[in-house]
C-alpha cells in the first residue's frame, strides 16, 4: 500500500467513526427527505364528482370520468348538501343534452369543472363528425407540482454532497490547529498527496451518500431515475469536487476550526434553502431570485432534476456543467496556492 | 561527516528575533540536549532543521543536503517528534497511526516490533486519544522512529509527563542513542540533558550561551562544589565559614573550589575545632548553576 492509498483508507476510518459524520452526513439529509416527503408528498390531484339525472351522454360521461387519474364519481341526489359538506367537489347534473356543473371557489374544484368541460368538448366535436381543427398532444414530465418528491430526492442529494465537502474543510482546520498537519509536513508527503488523498475519499463518501440517498427514495417512494447513469454520475463528481474545493478554500482563509464552522454555515444555510431543493426557485421572492443564480448548489440540484426525471441529454446541460466546472476549478487552484500545514504564521 | 551543520542562522518572526546568528556542528552519533527556558528558540531551532520554517539568513545541512531546498530527501532519514502530543489523526488506534506513518516513508520498520520495543504492544488496538499523556509520547516516539530514522529530533519529549512517564522516554531516548542514532533533543529540564546528553547547548533569546559535555559546561561554568557534613558540636563551624544548611536543621555546609583550603585540611580545621562529624558529603554543581551563571536567570523560573 503506498502512502496514497493508506491515507485514502485512514480518512475513511476517521469518517466513518465519527458520530457527527453519520449522523449529520449520512442520517441527516434522508431524515429530512423522509420528513418532508412524509408532509408533503402527497399533494397529487384528486377529487371526487357527484352525478346525478339523466341523458344519452350519461354512460359515454360515466365511462369517460372513470379513466381520470384521480377522479372519483359518487352517483347521488343529494349533490347540494355534498358540496356543502365538502364530499363533493363537483356536482354534475345531466339533463338530456344539458349538463350543469356546480363547482365551489376550490383550485381542485375549479380545475375538475375545466376538465369535465374539456370533455364534454370532445364529445360535441366527435358527435358532429367534425376534424379538429388545431390538435394538441401532452406528454409527461415530472415536475415540482406533479409529484413533490420526485422534485425532492435530486435536490437532497446535492443538498448532501454540500454538506459534506465543507464539513471536511472543517476537519483540515481542526488539523492545522492541531499539529497534524505540521506533523505530516515533517515526513516526505508533499501537500498535494495530501489533498488528492482526502479528495479520493469525498469521492468514495458521495457514492455512499447517493446510494443511501436513492436507496432510501426508492425503497420508500418508488424513486426511479432515468438511465442516464453517465451524465447522473459526471454531476455528482463534478458537484462534490466543487463543494469540497470551496470546504478546502475555506480551511485555508481561517485559523480556527469555529470560525471555519460559522463560514460554512454562513454558506450551507443560504444555498440550502435558496437553491431550489425543499421548493421551486421559481417560488422564491422576486428580488432574492437573482442571487439564487449564483449559488453552485442550485446548478447541481437543477441538473441532477433535469438528468434524473426528464432524461434531458448532457448536452441541454452546459450551463450547470460550465458553473460547477468552474467553480471545482477556481476554488481548487485558490485552495492548493494558499494551503498552510502550520496554524503558526512563517 | 557532520550529521547537523548550521552556519550563522537567523530567523525573525516581525521584531521578534528567535535564532540569532546560531553556528553549530553535530557529529553523527552525538546525542544534544538543547536546553533553554520557555521562549529561547529551540522549538524554532528544531522548525529550521526539519523543514518546517523557513530560515530568514544563514545556510542549514542535514546529513549533507542543504535545508529547506533538499527537504523531501532529508525527511525520508529523519524522525520528529512534536513538543505537543495531540497532533494525531483522530479515532485511529495505535497500531493504525504507526502503520500509516509507515507508508510515508521508504525505509519501513516492522511494525509489530516497534510496538514491542515501545512497550505498547498491549495498547495497539486502542485509539491514541483514549492513552495516557506518557503513553501518547511512546507512540509520538514511535511514530518518529517508524523509518528507522538517521537523525532524531524530539522537542520537549517530557514536558508534563508525570517521573516515572519522563523515566520511560528516557530509557527510550536512551536505546535510541546507543543504536547510533544522531538525537537532538529540547528540554529545559537540566537533569534531562545531563542524563541523556553527550552534549549540552545552551540557548538563550535565540543565541548559544555554552556549548559542551555537561560534565565540562559544570566545571567550566559552575565549579565550586559544596561540602555537606552533619554530627555532633557542630556550633563551632560557624568561624571557619560553615553555615547550617536551609531546609535540613543540623546539616552544616561550605564550598569546596579552587581557591578554598583542600579538603583535607578543612576537614582538619572543624575536627580540632571540637566537633564531632557522623556524615559527610559532596555536592556537584548542576546545569541549573551554569544556566545562572551564563544568564543570571535561573532556568525554572
Ligand atoms: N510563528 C511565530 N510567530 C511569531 N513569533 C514566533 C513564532 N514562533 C515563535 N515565535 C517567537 O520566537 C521565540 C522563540 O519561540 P520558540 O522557538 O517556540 O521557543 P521555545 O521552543 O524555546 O519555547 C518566542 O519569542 C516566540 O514567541
Ligand atoms: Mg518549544
Amino acid at each position: 500500500m503506498s502512502a496514497y492509498t493508506a491515507l485514502v483508507s485512514a480518512h475513511l476510518k476517521i469518517l466513518f467513526r465519527s458520530r457527527d459524520f453519520l449522523f449529520w452526513d449520512l442520517m441527516f439529509p434522508v431524515l429530512l427527505m423522509i420528513l418532508l416527503g412524509a408532509a408533503f408528498g402527497h399533494s397529487s390531484f384528486s377529487a371526487t364528482v357527484g352525478v346525478s339525472g339523466h341523458g344519452p351522454i350519461r354512460p359515454l360521461m360515466l365511462r369517460t370520468l372513470h379513466h381520470l387519474a384521480g377522479v372519483k364519481v359518487v352517483l347521488t341526489q343529494a349533490g347540494a348538501q355534498g358540496i356543502q359538506s365538502g364530499h363533493l367537489d363537483v356536482w354534475m347534473q345531466i339533463q338530456q343534452h344539458h349538463v350543469r356543473l356546480i363547482r365551489t371557489a376550490s383550485p381542485i374544484s375549479q380545475m375538475t369543472a375545466i376538465v369535465i368541460q374539456g370533455i364534454i368538448n370532445q364529445m360535441n366535436l366527435a358527435l358532429l363528425h367534425h376534424p379538429a381543427a388545431i390538435t394538441v398532444a401532452i406528454s409527461h414530465l415530472s415536475g415540482p407540482t406533479s409529484n413533490y418528491v420526485d422534485f425532492l430526492v435530486p435536490g437532497i442529494l446535492a443538498m448532501s454532497l454540500m454538506t459534506s465537502g465543507l464539513f471536511a474543510g472543517g476537519a483540515i482546520v481542526t488539523y492545522r490547529t492541531q499539529g497534524v498537519l505540521r506533523r505530516l509536513q515533517a515526513t516526505p508527503l508533499s501537500a498535494m498527496q495530501f489533498l488528492l488523498s482526502r479528495y479520493t475519499a469525498q469521492l468514495v463518501l458521495s457514492l455512499v451518500e447517493t446510494i443511501i440517498v436513492l436507496g432510501v427514495a426508492h425503497l420508500l417512494y418508488g424513486f426511479s431515475p432515468s438511465e442516464s447513469v453517465g451524465a447522473v454520475v459526471i454531476f455528482l463528481l463534478l458537484g462534490s469536487t466543487g463543494f469540497l474545493m470551496i470546504g478546502f478554500f475555506v480551511a485555508n482563509i481561517v485559523e480556527s476550526p469555529e470560525v471555519a464552522s460559522t463560514i460554512n454555515n454562513a454558506i450551507n444555510l443560504p444555498m440550502m434553502f435558496l437553491s431550489g431543493i425543499f421548493y421551486p426557485v421559481g417560488q422564491l421572492p422576486a428580488f432574492i431570485k437573482p442571487l439564487s443564480e449564483v449559488l453552485p448548489l442550485k446548478y447541481l440540484a437543477e441538473a441532477l432534476r433535469n438528468i434524473m426525471l426528464a432524461s434531458q441529454p448532457l448536452a441541454h446541460e452546459t450551463v450547470p456543467l460550465l458553473v460547477l466546472a468552474g467553480t471545482a476549478v477556481v476554488f481548487g487552484v485558490l485552495a492548493s496556492l494558499i494551503f498552510k500545514w502550520d496554524a503558526r504564521r512563517v | 561527516m557532520a550529521a547537523i551543520r548550521i552556519d550563522n542562522a537567523v530567523k525573525r518572526f516581525g521584531d521578534v528575533t528567535a535564532l540569532n546568528h546560531v553556528s553549530l556542528e553535530v557529529e553523527t552519533g552525538q546525542t544534544v540536549a538543547v536546553l533553554g527556558p520557555n521562549g529561547a528558540g529551540k522549538t524554532t531551532l528544531i522548525d529550521m532543521l526539519v523543514g518546517l520554517a523557513r530560515l530568514t539568513s544563514g545556510n542549514i545541512e542535514v546529513l549533507g543536503h542543504v535545508m529547506p531546498k533538499e527537504s523531501r530527501w532529508v525527511r525520508e532519514h529523519i524522525g520528529l517528534c512534536l513538543q505537543s502530543t495531540t497532533a494525531f489523526f483522530p479515532r485511529l488506534t495505535v497500531r493504525e497511526t504507526l502503520s500509516l506513518y509507515q507508508r510515508f516513508f521508504t525505509q519501513r520498520r516492522n511494525i509489530d516490533e516497534l510496538l514491542e520495543r515501545m512497550q505498547l504492544t498491549e495498547k495497539a488496538g486502542q485509539p491514541v486519544s483514549k492513552l495516557s499523556g506518557g503513553q501518547q509520547q511512546r507512540v509520538a516516539l514511535a511514530a518518529a522512529l517508524v523509518n528507522d530514522p538517521e537523525v532524531l529530533f524530539l522537542d520537549e519529549p517530557t514536558t508534563g509527563l508525570d517521573p516515572q512517564a519522563r523515566r520511560d522516554i528516557w530509557d527510550l531516548v536512551e536505546m535510541s542513542r546507543q543504536q547510533g542514532r544522531t538525537v537532538i533533543l529540547t528540554t529545559h529540564y537540566m537533569e534531562e540533558a545531563h542524563r541523556l546528553a553527550d552534549r549540552v547547548i545552551i540557548l538563550d533569546h535565540g543565541h548559544i550561551v555554552g556549548d559542551g559535555p555537561p560534565d565540562a559546561l559544570i566545571r567550566q561554568y559552575a565549579p565550586n562544589q559544596v561540602i555537606r557534613v552533619s554530627g555532633e558540636h557542630l556550633a563551632d563551624l560557624e568561624r571557619l565559614g560553615w553555615h547550617p544548611v536551609q531546609g535540613t536543621p543540623g546539616e552544616w555546609q561550605r564550598p569546596l573550589n579552587e581557591n578554598e583550603p583542600p579538603l583535607e585540611s578543612i576537614l582538619a580545621e572543624a575536627r580540632q575545632s571540637g566537633a564531632l562529624l557522623q556524615r559527610v558529603s559532596i555536592e556537584e554543581s548542576s546545569l541549573e548553576d551554569v544556566f545562572l551563571r551564563l544568564t543570571g536567570r535561573s532556568l525554572s523560573a
